[in-house]
């Protein structure tokens, strides 16, 4: 059986791995659809290498976006959120294990499987609904459109769906930048909701920051990974209190990366905020450092009972 | 409102000179010679005028006054030639002058509107569309009937009337005795009368016509079908009156046929060009066809005259040496005489009579049965160099014969150009240059000619369609919308896409464009009443008809067009095809019922084939249940 150090371990990777995973799928496909556009690019009427504004071709753009949407929809895309959604599940799975290993009380949580469920929906929902339709295919259908009522030459229209399909040197492809916008947060926040409902039935008040330090781990998470806070610690990052130097004045959000509705209560799901993966884990109090707990007691938030004072040695 | 009394009076002044004419045709054996009477001031005249026409409209009779008149002199049996064989050789110019009547019926060219969708649903099946496309005896439709019937009466008979009447009325018993029957639907009918029938009439006020119906009368001490029956029309009623009793009583029984309650009277002149006949006011109608008469007559006599001539004297006449006839007669008494001179001596009878061998000629035929003429061997002709001069033939010069033709061909020219007559093939002399000017000119002449004739031709139609309408459904009547023709032209449906294609290259406004192709529909499915009924529904229900498929889809990138309307564009026979698959009686329901039902039936479809929609809810399913 696993040990929870190991299960933990476990979860953190997942939630960087399964991701890139995923987005590694995506760039993969990215290449297959911009041979679609270009394909269909040369049914476009042009006149000395320049792209006419005509009805026809206006015509012509239509045709390829609705071949584009039968692509995409088609594709190994929506295999890879197939399986990208599947991912969830397991996480899911990761987390009782973890919750039947640390918790002696635990059951399996209705909540925190509808909690689970629900964002799971949400985030194919984003990858392959209406957000996709707004994010991926009105824009190539705008770049398209742009691309006949300017007269634009045709080698230039080439570079520029490329561009926009498989990205540049400096930026990725359409499909790719969207759904990396998705793929980190909303797997981080399932595993997270999940979590928390089910903290909550518990009635935890111990948690671990835990995950790994990451090249673009920010100031937010750098203070906190690998260290051991009480519920109202967290509660109060959530109302912007003891952030120190992390504290970001003058803006929407509270620090660098902090998702603009963080709140003492969707501080436990939001953590960090954009792309962080990092997670807070429900520990007992047996598991957190002494100081920690002292440091609890002494600010207020907590009141150890006899036996925990003498089982910790406080 | 005419009362019993009036209708007497009015009966009486007609009935005085009726006694007269009955008199004289039944002593007369030629009756049709006896003068008719002057029921009403113009009447003689204007049945001249059917008459006139009659010899170059309907075959048969053989105009006599015009070949007595015209030779006095003649002997009885070249009249008898000439009747025996009458040739009615100016029948086709009336036959054109039909043609070019029937130009404004040209499918295209007008259009009623029977306000179908406004009758109660108690008369479905039987509105007045139903009924007059069906029913009217004896061609079925109150458009055959205009046609073929109307334009060649009016040609013949301009002061005809066309009456409404119920082709029967129904009678129920009741206390009082037989009524009529006020719940039936009535089914009145045009009837034509003759100017010869039209006894008595004041415009707008009543008519009497006396019918070719013969009441039972007692004649000679018999009983016989010679009673006058006549019928009176007037703004109320149509009255029956049938005469009774002895025939030389002239007594009459009257009694209302209908009760019409119009408030107008439903006769209706067949009208042509009026002509005053009195300081009164009182007009009769001159048929356009009339003015072309006497060249045909002159066509027609000189015809005859040429034909008899040509029988006559056009063949060579053999004329040969005969020889002295030697016949040898023996009569009853055996007693023989030679022919002298032509005649020989019968003693039996005991005078001179005709050689029966050379006929009285005293010369004998020296041709043989099959022709050749045998010349005697030692006869100087067989000497000389001129055995051709035994025998010579004659034949008159053709000269006065091509004389007659030429001036019956010019008959016939100022004819047709009279009646605005033009073909390809015939050539006016003096027109053979004519420049394409010239013929635009002579086209537009026609049609100012044709134009009035057709306006009163769908006047009377419009008359027609009003009464039958009052007759039978009464305030329930929705007036048909009749619109009569703004051009003459036969056009093919072919030329209609040619004024669409122009149409739509000028950028004329889409509801001119729109109504070139109703036409063009009008003209291709004039006779499937199913397709044009498709495609009418589809006229009036697809509002990118008359776009080109550029301007649609500059409409749909503007959001200015919906999917459903460019589905029902594309697809609106197939949509019909569908739902007539679910109801056969589709075509039944009223029209915005079917208006209705096609754009539900566009709109499902384009709720089924949205491709983006589906292919979401597609992937999404199948990314959350695998």
């Amino acid at each position: 059986m696993a040990t929870l150090k190991e299960i933990i371990k476990q979860k953190s990777r997942r939630l960087q791995d399964i991701p890139d995973e995923f987005l590694t799928q995506v760039e993969r496909s990215q290449k297959r659809i911009f041979n679609e556009i270009v394909g269909s690019l040369n049914k476009l009427q042009t006149k000395d290498g320049l792209i006419q504004i005509s009805v026809k071709n206006l015509a012509v753009v239509d045709e390829i976006v609705a071949q584009l949407s039968k692509v995409v929809y088609g594709s190994e895309y929506t295999t890879a959120v197939a399986s990208f959604a599947k991912e969830f599940d397991k996480q899911g799975r990761i987390n009782e294990s973890y919750f039947k290993e640390a918790f002696t009380d635990f059951k399996d949580s209705a909540i925190g499987n509808a909690v689970l469920k629900k964002i799971k929906t949400e985030t194919v929902q984003s990858l392959l609904g209406g957000s996709l339709d707004a994010n991926f295919l009105k824009p190539a259908e705008k770049i398209l459109t742009n691309l006949v009522t300017s007269g634009a030459g045709f080698t230039e229209a080439v570079e520029a769906i490329q561009i926009f399909a498989t990205g540049g040197e400096i930026a990725d492809g359409k499909l790719l930048s969207y759904a990396k916008q998705i793929a980190h947060d909303q797997f981080a926040y399932s595993d997270r909701g999940y979590t928390n409902a089910v903290a909550d039935d518990l009635e935890v008040e111990w948690y671990f920051y835990a995950g790994d330090e990451l090249p673009t781990s920010r100031c937010f998470c750098e203070e906190r990974f690998n260290r051991h806070f009480h519920y109202k610690e967290v509660e109060a990052w959530g109302r912007g209190e003891n952030l120190g130097e992390c504290r970001v004045s003058g803006k929407d959000y509270m620090w660098q990366g902090a998702n603009i509705q963080t709140n003492e209560q969707t501080i436990f799901v939001y953590l960090g905020g954009y792309n962080c993966m990092h997670s807070l884990q429900p520990v007992s109090i047996f598991d957190v450092p002494k100081d920690v707990v002292q440091r609890n007691i002494d600010n207020g938030n907590y009141e150890p009972t006899a036996f925990e004072i003498e089982e910790i040695g406080l | 409102m005419y009362t019993e009394k009036e209708i007497a009076v009015i009966l009486q002044r007609v009935v005085d000179l009726l006694k007269g004419y009955d008199q004289k045709t039944s002593n007369n054996r030629e009756a049709k010679w006896v003068d008719v009477p002057e029921y009403w001031p113009g009447y003689k005249t204007a049945c001249k005028y059917a008459k006139n026409i009659k010899v170059h409209s309907e075959i048969g009779d053989f105009p006599d006054e015009l070949f007595l008149v015209r030779a006095p002199n003649q002997t009885d049996k070249e009249f008898l030639y000439i009747k025996s064989n009458y040739k009615q050789n100016t029948l086709p110019v009336f036959m054109d002058y039909i043609s070019t009547m029937q130009r404004p019926y040209f499918d295209g060219n007008w259009s009623i509107d029977y306000q179908k969708d406004k009758y109660q649903a108690k008369y479905d099946g039987d509105t007045m569309q139903d009924y007059v496309e069906s029913e009217i005896t004896p061609v079925g439709s109150l458009e055959n009937y205009m046609k073929t019937m109307v334009t060649q009466l009016k040609a013949v008979d301009a002061n005809g009337v066309i009456v409404v009447k119920p082709k029967d009325v129904k009678f129920i018993e009741t206390a009082e005795g037989p009524e009529v029957d006020n719940g039936q639907l009535f089914d009145p009918v045009p009837v034509y009368y003759c100017i010869e029938k039209k006894v008595a009439f004041e415009n707008n006020k009543y008519c009497l016509i006396k019918t070719d119906e013969k009441s039972n009368v007692t004649y000679a001490n018999s009983t016989k079908a010679k009673g006058h029956v006549f019928e009176f029309y007037d703004d109320t009623n149509i009255w029956k009156i049938v005469q009774v009793g002895n025939f030389t009583d002239y007594k009459f029984q009257f009694y209302v046929y209908f009760n019409h309650g119009w408030d107008k009277v439903p006769v209706i002149e067949l009208m042509g060009v009026p002509q005053l006949i009195d300081d009164t006011g009182r007009t009769i109608w001159i048929s356009p066809f009339h003015y072309a008469v006497p060249s045909l007559n002159n066509a027609l006599i000189l015809t005859q005259y040429q034909n008899a001539s040509i029988a006559k004297c056009v063949f060579p006449y053999p004329v040969m040496i005969g020889r002295v006839c030697l016949f040898e007669h023996k009569d009853k008494h055996g007693v023989i005489s030679q022919c002298q001179g032509g005649m020989v001596h019968d003693s039996y009878i005991g005078k001179n009579i005709e050689c029966p061998g050379c006929h009285g000629t005293g010369l004998k035929d020296r041709m043989t049965p099959l022709g050749q003429m045998m010349i005697n061997p030692d006869s100087d002709f067989n000497k000389g160099e001129n055995p051709k001069d035994a025998l010579y033939f004659v034949e008159p010069g053709t000269g006065a014969l091509e004389f007659v033709k030429t001036c019956i061909t010019q008959d016939f020219e100022d004819a047709k150009k009279i009646l605005h007559q033009q073909t390809s093939n015939s050539v006016v002399k003096g027109t053979e240059n004519l420049t394409a000017t010239g013929m635009t000119l002579d086209t537009k002449a026609m049609y100012a000619f044709v134009k009035t004739p057709s306006d009163q031709s769908f006047a009377i139609w419009e008359f027609i369609l009003d009464a039958i309408g009052w007759m039978r459904y009464g305030e329930d009547y929705q007036k048909a919308v009749v619109v009569t023709p703004a051009t003459f032209d036969y056009l093919t449906d072919e030329d209609y896409l040619v004024q669409i294609a122009n149409a739509q290259k000028a950028g004329l406004p889409p509801f001119v464009i729109q109504s070139i192709i109703n036409r063009y529909l009008q003209t291709l499915y004039y006779n499937e009443k199913e397709r044009a009924s498709v495609f009418y529904l589809i006229l009036n229900t697809d509002r990118l008809l008359v776009l080109s498929q550029e301007d649609i889809l500059m409409k749909k990138a503007r959001g200015l067009a919906a999917d459903w309307e460019i589905i029902l564009h594309d697809s609106g026979i197939s949509l019909i095809g569908d739902l007539l698959l679910e109801n056969k009686d589709f075509f039944e329901q009223d029209f915005q019922t079917q208006k209705d039902q096609l754009i539900e039936k566009a709109k499902a479809k384009e709720a089924e084939i949205t491709p983006v929609a589906t292919l979401q809810q597609s992937a999404v399913q199948l990314a959350l249940t695998e």
